[in-house]
């Protein structure tokens, strides 16, 4: 091939694979919003998005030893540095944000519903290894403090700690009956109790969890 | 009355969910609510044993409401054994969580099991929060709005090192400061934000 051609063939995947690697960032972060709004809304556990919090995680380790580097020479620098360092000092506290309360939000189900997630196979399966070893050991923890508080002075048939009939049950299990706000991202149909729904393109909704979870998880609804 | 020292139980749970610290375990309660239980469950037992040897006689739906009862009762109180435990280990986790301290006073109003439960959960965070290291799980939890804020010292803490110098804190010295710096202090109470 002539240098020329091989110049400008080297010119367009450079470029291109810069623009998909800023478009990989933008993606991923919109990725983490939606992630982060889904966790706080639904009522359920979603499963573990490890690929993606690995991702931002790696590139959060550099933006953190790039903020280093700079702030070290600090006094020599120009005013720009310092705005930029600022600045980028601001997107990684936001980020930080997000996976933080992304994480939070999960462990507060996680340990709302532990009981319920350790008898369900499906359900273990939304943790992540970190996940679960925590629910098992502060399940052992909380099920030591009220052994030796009390519960071993109790008659043994009342020992159980997930009684299942009875008035109440004790295992607390997700209630996949709460409202949620959802948008169409296109035209479709949802059965509630036997009727039929029409759902519009880029309607916004409030409807039960129950009846929109299937379309939530393919991905056709965005809860807000 | 069955299941009026249960009740007392749940009024102090219930109190202890609008506090701020853990008020004193008690202890003397639940070891009455307990032994409460305990001699419920005899009586259902005897219950039970005098309505098989009597057969079934007049008296039928009165014996059996009398089982039912007792056994209601037995259950409600462990509900409410479980719940005012869970509520104060629920508490004690979220104090955990946000790297409060939990000073001496506090200490002395927990009961003996509940003082291993906050050693052993704190382990357990500790190492949860540092597989995640680069970003601190026990930080706010509002949004983030700016990156330098003004704080003011609320209590004496002698000398804090940060990466752009070091400060001194007395109380009532104001400070314009990096937030993500600064978070852990506001936590624990020695910084206030100023708005």
């Amino acid at each position: 091939m002539d240098f020329n051609d091989i110049l400008k063939d080297f010119e367009t995947t450079s470029r291109s694979r810069l623009r998909s690697d800023d478009t990989l960032r933008t993606e991923d972060l919109q990725a983490l919003t939606q992630a982060w709004i889904q966790e706080r809304t639904i009522p359920e556990v979603l499963p573990y998005e490890e690929d993606l919090l690995e991702r931002i995680l790696e590139r959060m380790r550099k933006q953190i030893e790039f903020i280093e580097l700079n702030s070290i020479e600090l006094q020599k620098h120009e005013r720009e540095i310092k705005l930029l360092l600022v600045i980028v000092e601001s997107e990684l506290d936001r980020v930080q944000f997000l996976i933080r309360s992304y994480v939070r939000t999960r462990l507060m189900k996680i340990d709302q519903f532990s009981v319920y997630i350790r008898s369900n196979e499906q359900e273990l399966k939304k943790l992540s290894d970190n996940e679960t070893v925590y629910m098992e050991r502060h399940l052992d923890l909380l099920m030591e403090l009220y052994n030796r508080q009390f519960l071993k002075n109790l008659p043994e048939s009342l020992q159980a700690l997930d009684e299942g009939g009875g008035l109440v049950n004790m295992v607390e299990k997700p209630d996949l009956h709460k409202p949620v706000f959802v948008k169409c991202g296109e035209n479709g149909m949802v059965m509630i109790e036997g009727e039929e729904v029409e759902l519009e393109k880029e309607g916004i909704y409030v409807m039960r969890y129950s009846a929109v979870k299937e379309l939530v998880k393919m991905g056709s609804m965005i809860v807000l | 009355m069955y299941g009026d020292l249960a009740n007392k139980l749940i009024l102090d749970a219930k109190r202890t969910q609008t506090l701020d610290k853990l008020p004193l375990y008690q202890q003397t309660l639940v070891r009455s609510i307990v032994r409460e239980t305990r001699d419920l469950h005899k009586e259902a037992d005897q219950l039970a044993a005098s309505a098989q040897s009597q057969g079934i006689g007049l008296d039928e739906k009165v014996s059996q409401c009398q089982l039912f009862v007792t056994h209601l009762c037995m259950r409600r109180n462990k509900r409410c054994l479980l719940a005012y435990e869970r509520l104060r280990a629920t508490k004690l986790d979220e104090m955990l969580w946000s790297n409060v301290e939990v000073d001496k006073d506090q200490l002395n109003n927990l009961s003996q099991y509940e003082q291993e439960y906050i050693v052993k959960y704190d382990e357990l965070l500790s190492e949860f929060k540092g597989s995640l290291s680069d970003i601190d799980l026990g930080g706010s939890l509002e949004p983030p709005s700016d990156v330098f804020i003004d704080v003011r010292v609320l209590k004496d803490a002698g000398e804090i090192q940060t990466e752009y110098g070091v400060f001194n804190l007395t109380k009532d010295s104001q400070f314009f400061v990096r937030q993500a710096d600064v978070e852990r202090l506001i936590q624990q109470g020695y910084l206030k934000k100023l708005s």
